[in-house]
């Protein structure tokens, strides 16, 4: 992705239809990663680091074609066992609170949890 | 180059850096406290806060999103990873795990903690 400085257009600030929605991320995010894990049971390092890859490589996809050229996308995705061991995951952000965005999704099985958060800054 | 006010020359951040932030910050919260189901979501919230003002400190002209994973200490397994699409050169994507694996004598027996630092330049 090039710097900014040769743009097709000046706006400082996202259209209302180009704003990032989290509502609808969180859709797309359902539908990549239930399907995914809907079976699966943890077993192990290496199986399931392939899935978490897979899962954010899917979803950071999947966001950029939504939201082309004016965001930049960043996801993360946590996958653990359950075995009953208490666990939490917050966040912090510094930016335009007016242009910026986040969506989290939660997804949990009887052997594991999965969480995939993704933050959209918007692209001046 | 670099006059009083103005942005340094080195718009990026080094992984080293990252680190001793996200160490500085999570040391300062954790380090001889034992997991509080009460406690914990305290604890996430100043995690981030102190590394968002250490980021911000350096008057870099970039956007942070910080996410911190706080998990009891048991056999349970844990995988984080990320895929972002931003600018090559300057914008990072950092991931810290504490304890680290050769402080395992002094540091904390009873959790682990997974930082994540996204730095977006604009």
């Amino acid at each position: 992705m090039k710097g900014t400085n040769s743009q097709e257009n000046y706006w400082t600030r996202p259209s209302y239809k180009e704003k990032f929605c989290p509502l609808k991320v969180r859709e797309i995010m359902k539908n990549i990663v239930e399907p995914k894990l809907i079976e699966e049971k943890y077993q192990g390092r290496t199986a399931i680091n392939q899935y978490t890859y897979d899962i954010a490589e899917s979803v950071r996809n999947a966001l950029k074609d939504e939201y082309t050229n004016r965001f930049k996308i960043m996801v993360q995705v946590v996958i653990g066992e359950k075995q009953g061991q208490g666990v939490r995951m917050g966040s912090k952000c510094f930016w335009d609170s007016d242009t910026d965005n986040v969506a989290w999704f939660n997804f949990m099985n009887d052997s594991l949890y999965c969480v995939v958060i993704a933050f959209a800054t918007y692209l001046y | 180059m670099a006059d009083e006010g103005q942005a340094p020359d080195d718009l990026t951040f080094t992984h080293q850096e990252l680190d001793e932030k996200a160490t500085e910050a999570i040391e300062a919260v954790l380090a001889s406290k034992i997991y509080d189901e009460k406690e914990v979501s305290r604890w996430i919230n100043e995690i981030c806060e102190r590394i968002i003002k250490s980021l911000y400190d350096t008057r870099k002209p970039f956007k942070y999103m910080v996410t911190c994973l706080i998990m009891q200490k048991t056999e349970a397994g844990l995988l984080s990873s990320g895929a972002c699409m931003f600018e090559g050169g300057t914008d990072m994507m950092q991931q810290f795990l504490w304890p680290k694996e050769k402080a395992k004598d002094q540091a904390n027996k009873t959790m682990h903690a997974v930082v994540t630092i996204f730095c977006a330049r604009f």
